[in-house]
């Protein structure tokens, strides 16, 4: 049986900004796919914003992933953004992973 | 396992993979749930259990084939998750997929929490939450 836990859509940027959009669960089977879609995007964007709205769990195994964006981000000098409408398990696992504050949350 | 957590509510045995991780970590939540914890607490017992079920993998396996037991008590207003491994113990992993968060979360998450090293090696991570329904029968 396949589980599908995570969908990653892509919406490219236009000319603006490209936005990641995530459904699902983020756990151990889920770094690699977050980290890369997230990567393949810096390259090429100078805006993006990522949209975890529709994560219904995370685990601290996903957090490096969002750490790296941000960080690199910083250095490289581009804009990174995250929808702040997290649902409350997700919020949760960053508030007491203590990432909360360091994640570039938006008003919507 | 001796009063006050009384007799064992669930055993289980899963493959050391990610997809054991949800299951182990949607097994548990049922009896959290069982127990009369509202859906707040029944995600942070899901949380603490992921991030053991998933310390089992990364740091007691190395990503090597393995297995996850877990067994959950509860009574006198307690639940224990024992999430138990065969691996090579806690030792740091300089290519960890994570942050090192794990058990500091499980640490927040729980009432209390052990890790446990058993002379035949492996890793017992014990957890003990609050369990409102969990009050145990006289004898």
């Amino acid at each position: 049986m396949t589980l599908t836990q995570l969908e990653i859509e892509v919406e490219p940027a236009n000319g603006g900004t490209t936005v990641i959009r995530a459904v699902g669960k983020l756990d151990l089977s889920s770094p690699p796919q977050l980290r890369d879609a997230l990567r393949s995007q810096i390259a090429g964007s100078q805006s993006l914003l990522l949209d975890l709205s529709g994560v219904t769990f995370t685990d601290s195994t996903a957090i490096r992933a969002l750490v790296t964006t941000v960080d690199a981000a910083k250095v490289d000098g581009w804009d990174f953004g995250m929808r702040s409408d997290l649902q409350t398990p997700v919020r949760r696992a960053f508030e007491i992973s203590g990432i909360l504050p360091l994640l570039p949350l938006n008003d919507d | 396992m001796p009063d006050p957590f009384g007799e064992c509510r669930y055993r289980g045995a899963f493959p050391a993979v990610a997809a054991g991780v949800r299951i182990v970590r949607d097994e548990v939540g049922a009896i959290a749930a069982e127990c009369g914890l509202d859906n707040a607490a029944v995600s942070d017992v899901k949380l603490a259990v992921s991030e053991a079920a998933s310390n089992a993998i990364v740091h007691g396996y190395r990503d090597e084939p393995g297995e996850i037991r877990v067994s959950v008590y509860y009574g006198s207003g307690q639940l224990l998750v024992i999430v138990a491994d065969d691996g090579a113990g806690m030792a740091p992993r300089l290519d960890t997929p994570g942050l090192g968060l794990g058990l500091p979360m499980i640490a927040t998450i729980a009432q209390s929490m052990e890790v446990i090293a058993p002379d035949d090696g492996g890793t017992e991570i014990h957890m003990i939450f609050p369990c409102p329904h969990g009050v145990q029968t006289p004898a």
